[in-house]
C-alpha cells in the first residue's frame, strides 16, 4: 500500500513538474524555463533513481528485476501450474495459451500460484467452470476454418509476444481434440532440472484442484 | 578544472543535457514510440480485462485499482480508451498535434498498461509498454513536433536548440536504467555468484524444461551442455548490464554496446524462451543527423558533389559528408 502511495506521487509529480516545463516555456524567458526544465530533470531521476536503487518497484518507474533470484537445480520449492481439460473418455490435454485470451499464460499461472488457493470453494468452482467454457470454446475455434485468433487476429502472428514465448499447439487441426472437454485440472509441477534434461517425462504432478469436484 | 569542482559539475550537467542539436532525433524519438506503443497495443486485449468475472479480481487491492484507476466491470470504456489511446498514438506518430497527442496516449496507457497483470501484480513492467509511459509523457512536454510531421509546412530545418536535447537524453536514460537496475537487482538479490555457471545453466535449462514456454531449445541445450559458456554468459550478463550506462557519455559504447545489446537480446530468446519487446526503443541512441545527411548525400542526383548546405550539416553532426 505503502509503495502504490508513493508511485502515485512519484508519478503524479512527473506529471506536473513536466506540465510546469509546457508553461514556463509559454509565458517566460530562458533563464528562467530552464530553470523549470532543470526541476523537471531532477525529479525525473529522483524517481527513477529511488525505484531502481531501493528496488521498490515504482512502476512507470520501475525496478526491473528481471531474473534477479538464484535458480536452484530443483523447482520443488516452486512449482509451476498446469490446466489440462479432459474430455469423457478421461484422456487429458494441454490447452493452447491462446485460449485464455484476454489472459496471457503467464499472468494467468502466476495468479493461479499467487491467489487461487485463496478463494472460497465457491469462487473456485466459478472460476473452474470458466476455464471449462474457455477451453471449450478455444477447442471449436481451432478447429474451424478461421483457427484459433491471436490476441489481435489482424497481426497474426506478427503480434507483440508477452515476456515469455508460449507454444501454439493447436494451431494446426490435426493437434486439436476432437471430442468436447468435460472436466478441467489444475496440477502442481516440479521436477529436477539434470534429471528432466536426460528425460522430459520425469516430473513430479500433484493434483491441487478439479472441475467439477469429486 | 577539477573533477570535484562544482563548477565543473554544472558544467558537464549543462553539456549532457542542453548541448543545442537539431529537431531530428526528438522527431524520430516520437516516431519510434508511438509507431511501437500502436504494436503493443494492438497485441493485447487489455480492455477485455475488465470484463473478466470478479473472482479474478477478488484479490487486487483497492490502492492498486485507485492509482491506475482500473476497475471491473467497465469493459465498454476500456474498449473506447483503448481506441482513443490508438488515435492518439497515430496522430504522434504522423505529428498531428504531437504534444496533445504524446500526453493524451501517455497518460491513457498509464491506466491501461497494468490492466494486463493487475489481477496479480500491480507493476506491468517488461511488458512492454513502462518506457513508453514516460517517453511519450516526456515528449510532450518538448518540442517533439517540429520536425517530420505531416502539418509542417516549413522546409527548412530549425535552428539548434537545447530544447531538442534534453527530451532524448531523459527517454535514454530511462532505457539505460533498465539495463542498470536489472544487474543492480541481480547482484543485489543473489550477489555476483549469479553469474556462475550453474546458476545461468539451471535458468537456461529452466527455461527451455518447462514446456509451457518452450518455443526454442536447441541452443539454449547446446549452451547448458558447456559450463564455460554459461560462465561466459553470466559474466557478460552483468558486465553489459552494469555497463550500458557508458552508452550515455561515449559515441564508442554507443556503436559498440548497443549493436551488442541487441544480439544479447536475440541470444536470450533463443535460449531462453524471453523476449524483450523494447529492443525497437533503442533507435533512440541512433544520431539521426548524421543518418539525414548520409541518406541525402548518399541518394541525392549530384552525391558526389555535396552541395554547401549538406557539408555544413555534416560537419555540425560529424558525420562523413
Amino acid at each position: 500500500m505503502k509503495t502504490d502511495i508513493a508511485s502515485t506521487i512519484a508519478f503524479a509529480g512527473f506529471v506536473v513538474f513536466g506540465l510546469l516545463v509546457i508553461v514556463a516555456g509559454r509565458f517566460f524567458a530562458q533563464p528562467i524555463r530552464r530553470k523549470f526544465t532543470q526541476a523537471f530533470l531532477g525529479f525525473a531521476l529522483l524517481a527513477s533513481f529511488t525505484a531502481g536503487l531501493t528496488q521498490h518497484n515504482m512502476w512507470p518507474f520501475s525496478s526491473w528485476p528481471v531474473l534477479a533470484y538464484p535458480m536452484r537445480c530443483t523447482t520443488l520449492d516452486s512449482p509451476s501450474p498446469r490446466i489440462i481439460a479432459v474430455d469423457a473418455g478421461g484422456h487429458e490435454y494441454d490447452i493452447d495459451y491462446r485460449a485464455w485470451k484476454p489472459i496471457s499464460l503467464e499472468e494467468l499461472l502466476s495468479w493461479l500460484n499467487l491467489h487461487f488457493s485463496h478463494l472460497d470453494p465457491a469462487a473456485q468452482d466459478r472460476v473452474g467452470k470458466y476455464f471449462l467454457d474457455r477451453a471449450n470454446s478455444a477447442r471449436e475455434d481451432a478447429l474451424s476454418p478461421q483457427g484459433l485468433a491471436y490476441p489481435n487476429r489482424w497481426l497474426g502472428p506478427l503480434t507483440a509476444p508477452t515476456h515469455m514465448l508460449h507454444p501454439a499447439i493447436w494451431s494446426h487441426v490435426e493437434t486439436v481434440p476432437r471430442s468436447s472437454f468435460v472436466a478441467i485440472r489444475i496440477y502442481d509441477e516440479s521436477w529436477d532440472l539434470d534429471a528432466r534434461r536426460l528425460d522430459p517425462s520425469k516430473v513430479t504432478r500433484v493434483l491441487a484442484y478439479e472441475y467439477p469436484r469429486k | 578544472m577539477n573533477i570535484l569542482s562544482p563548477s565543473r559539475w554544472i558544467h558537464d550537467w549543462n553539456r549532457f543535457w542542453f548541448t543545442p542539436t537539431s529537431p531530428r532525433n526528438v522527431a524520430a524519438a516520437r516516431i519510434t514510440f508511438a509507431a511501437y506503443s500502436i504494436w503493443v497495443l494492438a497485441s493485447r486485449n487489455l480492455a477485455e480485462m475488465s470484463a473478466l468475472p470478479s473472482d479474478f479480481w477478488s484479490r487486487v487491492g483497492p490502492t492498486s485499482r485507485w492509482r491506475y484507476l482500473d476497475f471491473p466491470g467497465h469493459s465498454s470504456l476500456e474498449h473506447a480508451l483503448v481506441w482513443v489511446a490508438g488515435g492518439a498514438l497515430v496522430c504522434a506518430l504522423l505529428g498531428v498535434l504531437p504534444r496533445l497527442s504524446c500526453f493524451v496516449s501517455g497518460i491513457l496507457l498509464y491506466h491501461l498498461a497494468p490492466l494486463e497483470s493487475i489481477i496479480w501484480i500491480p507493476h506491468p513492467y517488461a511488458r512492454g509498454l513502462t518506457i513508453s509511459v514516460i517517453a511519450l509523457l516526456t515528449l510532450a512536454f518538448s518540442p517533439c513536433g517540429d520536425w517530420w510531421t505531416l502539418t509542417r509546412r516549413e522546409k527548412t530545418l530549425p535552428a539548434l536548440s537545447a530544447d531538442y536535447t534534453w527530451p532524448v537524453r531523459l527517454i535514454q536514460v530511462f532505457l539505460v536504467q533498465v539495463y542498470l537496475f536489472a544487474g543492480y537487482a541481480k547482484v543485489a538479490v543473489v550477489g555476483w555468484k549469479w553469474a556462475s555457471a550453474d546458476n545461468v545453466r539451471n535458468w537456461i535449462l529452466y527455461c527451455i524444461e518447462e514446456d509451457q514456454i518452450r518455443v526454442f531449445h536447441s541452443l539454449g541445450a547446446w549452451v547448458a551442455e558447456r559450463p564455460t559458456v554459461c560462465l561466459a554468459i553470466g559474466v557478460t550478463t552483468l558486465v553489459i548490464e552494469l555497463g550500458m550506462f557508458t552508452v550515455l557519455f561515449s559515441k564508442t559504447a554507443r556503436r559498440v554496446l548497443v549493436p551488442l545489446v541487441v544480439l544479447f537480446h536475440l541470444g536470450i530468446l533463443l535460449c531462453m524462451n524471453l523476449t524483450f519487446l523494447n529492443v525497437p526503443q533503442l533507435l533512440v541512441f541512433v544520431n539521426w543527423d548524421a543518418v539525414a545527411v548520409w541518406t541525402k548525400t548518399k541518394f541525392s542526383p549530384a552525391r558526389h558533389q555535396p552541395t554547401q548546405q549538406q557539408q555544413k550539416e555534416a560537419k555540425e553532426v560529424g558525420a562523413p559528408a
